[in-house]
């Protein structure tokens, strides 16, 4: 009965072929859209997996020197402390730089922070006070990177556990 | 609008936006090994450290790649020429002299970065359980 109106009435099919065409399409657009965001997401994990692969520097190489240092403090090596901590300085301004765009915002934070900290070493180890003096506030220092460090640290392999997660 | 280099640099404006967003708890100033320092980093972007020694108060810039773009210092008490009609009738009010704005920004990065309140609840705590 409605099909038969529909043929006695062209005007109205037409609309309706024409709406149904428009929805379908609107259809496929969206699925289209979605299809393309999720191989944009993929495209960008594969491309920061590869930037990571080929990374210079690694955060695990900044806590291993780390390590070092506190070796070092714990030496009472203040003119080595100070050498080490230089050299690690410079190592988390290149990470900082190489990493910039794959790091968070408090990832950033956190590695300017353990850099400004290491940038004290050399003026307390070049100060008025004792040597023990000197290394407590050494140590201190040291105490603020190795937190800054292990913040970073933490959020990178939990990245890094998502990405393996993701299936990239 | 081209900058006229006659002019003095004006540090007021970045020290008062950091004294406001510190005040609202949005940058986290951290010790260092120095007393009466304390650090802080914006977006990984600009350090900032202000430090007090004495009476002088002093705040550092540094760009992500640890230079300095700015020193600024300012004593902790407001020097008397600077005093406002207020700051002079709280002056006569309360006995005590009106701290200069980098010295507030001191007080409050002190009191982020020691845990001043978390401290003083803890203190508090213990000296009930007295």
């Amino acid at each position: 009965m409605h099909m038969q109106w529909l043929w006695q009435n062209p005007g109205p099919m037409w609309q309706w072929a024409g709406l149904t065409a428009t929805l379908a399409g609107a259809v496929s657009s969206l699925a289209a859209f979605v299809a393309a965001w999720m191989a944009r997401g993929q495209a960008k994990r594969a491309y920061q997996a590869a930037v990571r692969l080929t990374r210079v520097t690694e955060i695990t190489d900044l806590t291993a020197e780390l390590l070092e240092l506190e070796i070092l403090v714990a030496h009472q090596n203040i003119r080595a402390t100070t050498a080490k901590a230089n050299h690690l300085r410079g190592r988390i301004a290149r990470f900082l730089a190489d990493a910039y765009d794959d790091l968070s915002e408090k990832e950033r934070e956190e590695l300017s922070l353990a850099r400004e900290q290491l940038g004290k070493v050399p003026s307390i180890a070049a100060g008025r006070k004792q040597s023990d003096n000197k290394l407590a506030d050494i140590s201190i220092a040291i105490g603020a990177v190795s937190v800054s460090l292990g913040l970073v640290a933490g959020r990178r392999a939990a990245a890094n556990r998502e990405d393996r997660g993701s299936g990239d | 609008m081209a900058t006229d280099f006659r002019q003095g640099i004006n540090y007021g404006p970045v020290i008062a936006a950091l004294l406001r967003k510190s005040l609202e708890g949005k940058i986290d100033w951290r010790e260092t090994a120095e007393d009466e320092a304390y650090l802080a980093s914006v977006r990984g972007e600009m350090t900032f450290e202000i430090s007090r020694r004495g009476d002088a108060c002093e705040l550092i810039a540094k760009d992500q790649r640890g230079r300095t773009v700015f020193r600024v210092d300012e004593p902790f008490i407001l020097p008397h020429a600077y005093w406002t009609p207020l700051d002079q009738h709280e002056a006569d009010q309360t006995g005590d002299e009106p701290v200069s704005t980098l010295g507030h920004l001191h007080t409050v990065a002190r009191r982020v970065a020691m845990r001043v309140d978390e401290r003083l609840t803890s203190s508090l705590r213990l000296i009930e359980g007295l």
